[in-house]
C-alpha cells in the first residue's frame, strides 16, 4: 500500500501534503496534552511494532504481495491522535531510509494509513465496543480500517490517468484507470491482507491483555513484554521475504511496462517515471549491499525499530513532567 | 553618637554592564558541569550485560569500526548500537545523542576539505565512524558504574598502577566538580552589587588547586593506613551474566562478516 516515488503527479502529493500539515500539528499538539512522557516512549516502541508488521510482505495468488499496517492497533491502544503520529514516523523513516513509499508521496501514504486508517479503525472499534467484546470489535475495526486505506489509496492511483495523460495519451504517472486499480487493489486487501491486519491486532492485543493489563484496561504506560514481542517480530522479519513479487501498483519504472493488468502489457514506462524525482535510500528495500537479504532484512528492521524508539524518547524528553495525583485521590 | 568608619560611608560606584558575570557563568560553570558530569559514572544502570563482556564486546566492536573502510560495514554497527541506546532513559539518551552529535559535526568540520576538494567517499566516514565511537563510550560509560568498570579492568589484567590511576582521577574530578560548582553559587550570592569576576575566578581556581593538593596527601595517608599498595586485586566471582553470551555472539558474527566483506579470500 505504500505508493512509491512518481506513481502520483507532483501536484497530487502537494495536495495530500497540505492536507496533513495540520493533521499533524494538530497530532502533535494532542500528543503533549494528552499522553504524559512516559506513554510517549511506549508509543515509539509501538511505533516499531507498525513499522515490523510492514516488513512482513504476504504472497498473493498472481504475484503480488500485501502487508498489516498496525495502525488500528495503536489507535485502541493510544487514541487516534497518537496511532497518527506514531505511524507517520514510521512512513517517513520508511520512506527516508529504506525506499519504502516515496518521499514525495509521503503526505498521501500517510493520510491513507496514518490518519484514514486510524481514525476510521477507531471510529468503528468505539461503534461496535458497545455491542461486541474487545477483541471481535478490534479484528473488525482494523479490517475495516485497513480496507478503507487500501481503498483511498486505490483511488488516488486510478484518478491519475484521468488527469494527467502526455500528448500520445498515455498516462504521465500511475497508469491504470479507477475501473482496473479498486477491483486490484482491494482484492488482496478484502481477503488476505485485511485479515492479516486483524490476525496481528488481535494477536499483540490478547498478548498484551495477557502480560500488560495495565495498558489495555487503563491505558498504563509499562514496557513489560513489549520487548521481547519486538525482539519477537525483528527475528522474524525475514519470513517477509517468502513472499516473492512486488505489491500492486510498488513496480520499479523497469518492472510496469511488462504489467498485463489490462489485459495485455502496459507496453510503455510512463514519462513522469522515467524522468521523475528519485533520491537514493541508504538501505533499499531493506537490503544491505553485499549481504545476504535475511541479514540486511534483520539489521533493518534493528535500525528502523530503534530510531522509532529513539525518536520518541527523545520527543517525550522534551515534555515537561506532570505530577500525577490520581494515586493519592484513589488512597484518599 | 557613634561614627559610621569610612569605608561604610564610602558610595558603592557600582555600573551595571551587559558583560557582568558572562564569563564567569558561561565559561566556568560549564567546565564544572562537565566535571559534575563524572558523577553519573557512580551510578549503575539494571543490565543484562556484566560489565567485562560489555567491555569486551566495545573493544571489538570499536576496533571494527575503526578498521572497516565499508560505509555497509558501518551502517551494520550501527543497528546493535542503535537497539541498545533504546533502553536508556530518555534523559540520558538525549545527553549521549547531543555530545556524540557535538563530536560528530566536530569531526566533520575537519574533514570538509577533503570532502569538498577530493570526493566525498572515505573522508565522510570518519564523522560517521566518530558517532558511532562517542555513542558507544557514552552507553558504556552510562550503563555501568565506573567500580565496576575498574572490575573489568582488572579482570583484563591491566596493570593496576593504570587503573589506581584512572580512578583517583575520576573521583578527584567528581569531588572537584562539586566543589567548584558550591562555590560558584556561593559567590554568585555574595556578589550582587559588585562585579569582581577576574579576581573571583584566579581565587577560586586557586582554592581549587589547594584542594586538590589536600586530596592528593589525604589519599596518600588513607592507602599508607590501609596497606593499599595501588594494585587491584580481581574479584572472586566471575561476575558473568546470562546476556553476555548473546553479546559475545554478535560480537563473534560481526567479526566474520567484517572477515568476510574486508578481507574475501
Amino acid at each position: 500500500m505504500h505508493i512509491p516515488e512518481n506513481y502520483l503527479s507532483p501536484s497530487t502529493c502537494a495536495v495530500f501534503g497540505a492536507a496533513m500539515l495540520p493533521v499533524w500539528w494538530m497530532a502533535v499538539k494532542k500528543v503533549k496534552e494528552d499522553l504524559p512522557r512516559e506513554k510517549i516512549a511506549l508509543l515509539g516502541a509501538f511505533a516499531s511494532f507498525s513499522f515490523l508488521a510492514m516488513m512482513f510482505n504476504l504472497p498473493l495468488p498472481g504475484g503480488t504481495t500485501g502487508h498489516a499496517v498496525g495502525s488500528v492497533l495503536l489507535a485502541i491502544l493510544f487514541g487516534p491522535w497518537a496511532a497518527c503520529l506514531a505511524v507517520s514516523l514510521a512512513l517517513f523513516v520508511q520512506a527516508l531510509f529504506f525506499g519504502d513509499g516515496g518521499l514525495l508521496a509521503f503526505g498521501a501514504n500517510a493520510f491513507n494509513m496514518a490518519f484514514l486508517m486510524p481514525f476510521g479503525g477507531a471510529l468503528i472499534y468505539r461503534s461496535l465496543r458497545r455491542l461486541l467484546p474487545r477483541m471481535a470489535s478490534a479484528a473488525i475495526a482494523s479490517y475495516g480500517g485497513l480496507n478503507l486505506a487500501a481503498l483511498m489509496a486505490a483511488i488516488e492511483f486510478g484518478v491519475q490517468p484521468l488527469l494527467f495523460t502526455d500528448g500520445a495519451g498515455h498516462a504521465l504517472y500511475a497508469p491504470y484507470p479507477l475501473s482496473i486499480s479498486i477491483p486490484a487493489m482491494m482484492l488482496g486487501h478484502l481477503t488476505l491482507f485485511g485479515l492479516a491486519e486483524s490476525f496481528f491486532t488481535c494477536g499483540v492485543l490478547a498478548f498484551l491483555a495477557r502480560v500488560q493489563p495495565d495498558l489495555v484496561e487503563r491505558g498504563e504506560a509499562s514496557f513489560r513484554g513489549v520487548w521481547p514481542l519486538i525482539g519477537a517480530l525483528i527475528a522474524l522479519s525475514p519470513l517477509g521475504l517468502l513472499a516473492a513479487g512486488t505489491a500492486w501498483g510498488e513496480w520499479s519504472p523497469e518492472e510496469i511496462a511488462g504489467q498485463t493488468f489490462s489485459g495485455a502489457p502496459l507496453g510503455y514506462t510512463p514519462l513522469g517515471m522515467e524522468q521523475g524525482f528519485s533520491l537514493a535510500a541508504l538501505f533499499p528495500d531493506y537490503a544491505l549491499e553485499g549481504l545476504s537479504e535475511p541479514t540486511g532484512y534483520i539489521l533493518s528492521a534493528c535500525i528502523g525499530t530503534a530510531l522509532l524508539v529513539i525518536l520518541f524518547k527523545l520527543f517525550s524528553s522534551l515534555q515537561p513532567k506532570r505530577a500525577d495525583y490520581s494515586v493519592h485521590r484513589s488512597e484518599a | 553618637m557613634n561614627k559610621l568608619p569610612d569605608w561604610a560611608t564610602r558610595p558603592e560606584k557600582y555600573q551595571a554592564s551587559a558583560k557582568r558575570e558572562r564569563y564567569l557563568f558561561r565559561s566556568l560553570l560549564y567546565v564544572t558541569s562537565l566535571l559534575r558530569s563524572f558523577h553519573a559514572l557512580r551510578e549503575e544502570r539494571r543490565s543484562f550485560f556484566s560489565p567485562l563482556a560489555g567491555l569486551l564486546a566495545l573493544l571489538v566492536f570499536t576496533l571494527l569500526c575503526a578498521l572497516t573502510h565499508r560505509a555497509v560495514f558501518l551502517l551494520a554497527l550501527y543497528a546493535p548500537l542503535l537497539l541498545a541506546l533504546c533502553f536508556l532513559p530518555a534523559e540520558a539518551l538525549r545527553r549521549i545523542l547531543l555530545s556524540a552529535l557535538l563530536v560528530a559535526g566536530a569531526s566533520l568540520l575537519l574533514v570538509a576539505p577533503a570532502v569538498l576538494f577530493g570526493g566525498a567517499g572515505l573522508a565522510l566516514l570518519i564523522p560517521v565512524k566518530a558517532l558511532w565511537t562517542m555513542l558507544a563510550l557514552r552507553l558504556y560509560g552510562s550503563v555501568f558504574s565506573w567500580n565496576s568498570i575498574t572490575g573489568a579492568l582488572a579482570r583484563l589484567r591491566v596493570p593496576g598502577v593504570i587503573i589506581f590511576l584512572l580512578d583517583s582521577m575520576l573521583r578527584n574530578l567528581d569531588i572537584l566538580g562539586r566543589m567548584a560548582e558550591n562555590q560558584l553559587s556561593a559567590l554568585r550570592l555574595r556578589s550582587i552589587g559588585i562585579d569582581r569576576q577576574g579576581r573571583s575566578l584566579f581565587q577560586l581556581l586557586g582554592t581549587l588547586f589547594l584542594r586538590t593538593q589536600a586530596f592528593g596527601e589525604a589519599t596518600q595517608e588513607a592507602m599508607v593506613c590501609r596497606g593499599f599498595s595501588g594494585a587491584y586485586p580481581r574479584p572472586f566471582s566471575s561476575g558473568w551474566q546470562k546476556g553476555d553470551a548473546l553479546l559475545l555472539l554478535a560480537a563473534l558474527l560481526y567479526c566474520l562478516l567484517f572477515f568476510q566483506k574486508e578481507m574475501p579470500l
